[in-house]
């Protein structure tokens, strides 16, 4: 039959969508947990943390949308320096398919905002609603005044928690102590307010309700993230060469004479598994390498008297018994672009002036005759002093025999540290050498830090011969 | 041709599950677009010259609130795309979608 299924999502695999049970991931205790844990207060630390830094009078980092300025620290980027941005940007990315080549997806299992919050949230609901068995029962009980303690003080926390990590995000786009004020006097403007609003229910949501389903089904590096990977790579594999054939046996007894593996089929590596997946049954995409399974598997093989790892970071090639390669071409592919582009943009930031000048030439008149036969063009400089302290600068004009540049500042054109300033300026050359077009140049430098200077080049037109 | 049954018990909420499974998918991507879009755009332009160039109508209206217009205008237009693409994929029979595969295997 061919016909088409109205209203119904299918594919030719079956269905698109299959509800998911909820996974009540098994708290596990071990050094993998304990590198998570460290992970979560250092990254979310910084996270709360760094928006209350201040540098020079001003927030420390600050990408300030409405002033159009992204402060980072001693650096203050405008919108004309879009290509630092871009290539930090570039550079972030290609570390994250080195660190996937070379360990698999470190990024998920420590550091990607969606686990580290997630943990959090796990935190909150272990503290408030006990265990993995606990929990499980909670939820199918009826709704005794327990039950509503627990979730109420859960969703409390949540809640309280997920508003705070949205105010603070908004504080890295509109400063953060200006915001913290309007909030505490009830101030805060539409759109703080909306920002605010619509990030906490993001965080509230996918740290709280979507979970592993964000990895599975919404992100598109962990489906992409195996063509990074080759057969040297890092990952999470159970040994089924040593833990085959599975089977229950009793504590400290040797399992091969019993003709079984060492694998005891205790499932603990699956109840602690986020994604809710069966590491045994070899990578899977859905594995975040979170290393659950390897300290749930490893407390297990401590107490059956069996060696540590069953389950642990390896590599395909480790598996087979043969040499893992950590100096590889597509390594040093990797490396030598992470490289080539951290330099660059190291070069660029050194040797970049923190200075702008725009010259317009007056579009009413061409040129002008003044006293003595002169030729006079009219300009309008735009001035940006990217600097964080104010400059004033000199105006200098070369290019012509006899040019002279006829300020109206004095040779003092002062511009406040942040800010833009228009000044005119006019060029007068003798009639002689004035005819026709040619090509002047102005320059501008700060008087303090000659260092600080910028060339412009334009036109001066004088009458035809 | 058979096509493996829904899960009978739960038809109906897998059916309302199903609706707003694919709500994600038009909405999920089209947000990712709109970040970049908003990104490289608001880069080039102020949102304050896109006004005063414009037609009176958002006179009052602040950077915030012209990057947020900006934002959802590209979420919009790109949701509009995965709508698009999500329907014909859907909507595309299943002997249509065999001769695609037959085609691409000769």
């Amino acid at each position: 039959m061919n016909a088409s299924v109205p209203g119904a999502a299918v594919s030719a695999d079956g269905p698109f969508y299959v509800a998911a049970g909820k996974i009540y991931p098994r708290e596990v205790r071990g050094r993998y947990a304990r590198l998570r844990g460290a992970a979560v207060v250092l990254l979310l630390g910084l996270y709360y943390g760094v928006a209350w830094l201040q540098w020079d009078a001003r927030q420390a980092l600050l990408f300030d949308l409405p002033a159009r300025k992204f402060h980072i620290f001693a650096l203050t980027l405008w919108p004309q320096d879009f290509l630092y941005l871009a290539l930090l940007l570039i550079i972030a990315a290609l570390s994250l398919f080195f660190f996937t080549a070379l360990a698999g997806r470190l990024w998920c299992g420590y550091a990607c905002p969606q686990t580290v919050w997630t943990e959090l949230f796990t935190w909150i609901e272990q503290w408030t609603e006990g265990t993995r068995a606990r929990r499980m029962k909670l939820d199918q009980g009826p709704w005794t005044a327990e039950k509503i303690t627990r979730k109420g003080l859960k969703q409390l926390l949540w809640i309280a928690l997920a508003a705070y990590t949205g105010f603070t995000f908004v504080g890295y786009f509109v400063p953060i102590r200006g915001l913290a004020g309007q909030l505490a006097s009830f101030s805060l403007g539409p759109w703080a307010t909306f920002w605010v609003f619509l990030y906490s229910l993001a965080t509230y949501g996918n740290a709280g309700f979507l979970r592993e389903q964000v990895c599975k089904y919404m992100c598109p590096y962990a489906r992409f993230q195996s063509a990074m990977f080759d057969k040297d790579t890092l990952v999470i594999s159970y040994d089924a060469a040593r833990g085959e054939p599975r089977g229950a046996r009793r504590r400290q007894t040797l399992a091969r004479p019993q003709g079984l593996g060492d694998c005891i089929d205790c499932t603990m590596c699956v109840q602690a598994c986020p994604t809710g997946i069966d590491i045994r049954h070899g990578l899977q995409y859905e594995c975040i390498a979170c290393a659950a399974c390897i300290d749930a598997c490893d407390e297990v093989m401590d107490k059956m008297g069996s060696p540590r790892g069953l389950i642990r970071y390896t590599t395909e090639h480790a598996l087979q018994g043969r040499a893992t390669h950590i100096l590889r071409p597509r390594l040093l592919v990797y490396v030598t672009l992470l490289l080539a582009l951290v330099g660059g943009l190291s070069y660029l930031l050194i040797v970049r002036t923190p200075l702008i000048v725009d010259v317009l030439r007056d579009r009413n008149a061409l040129f002008r005759e003044v006293q003595d036969g002169r030729i006079e063009n009219s300009y309008l400089l735009r001035i940006i002093n990217q600097d964080d302290r104010p400059h004033r600068y000199h105006l200098l004009a070369a290019g012509l025999e006899g040019l002279t540049l006829v300020d109206p500042t004095g040779g003092r054109i002062e511009v406040p540290s942040g800010s833009v300033t228009t000044v005119s300026a006019r060029l007068q050359a003798p009639a002689v050498v004035a005819q026709g077009v040619h090509s002047v140049t102005l320059a501008l430098v700060a008087q303090d830090a000659p260092r600080i200077a910028v060339r412009e080049t334009t036109r001066f037109i004088g009458p035809k011969s | 041709m058979n096509y493996p049954a829904q899960p009978d018990a739960s038809a109906s909420r897998s059916a309302a599950m199903e609706r707003i499974w694919m709500l994600g998918i038009v909405l999920w991507p089209s947000l990712l677009a709109a970040c970049l879009a908003s990104l490289l755009f608001f880069a080039a332009v102020d949102p304050l010259l896109l006004r005063d160039a414009g037609p009176r109508l958002f006179d009052e209206l602040e950077r915030e609130g012209g990057y947020a217009l900006g934002f959802f205008f590209f979420w919009f237009i790109a949701a509009c795309a995965s709508t698009l693409s999500l329907y014909l994929a859907r909507t595309l029979r299943p002997v249509a979608r065999d001769a695609l595969t037959s085609a691409n295997e000769r």
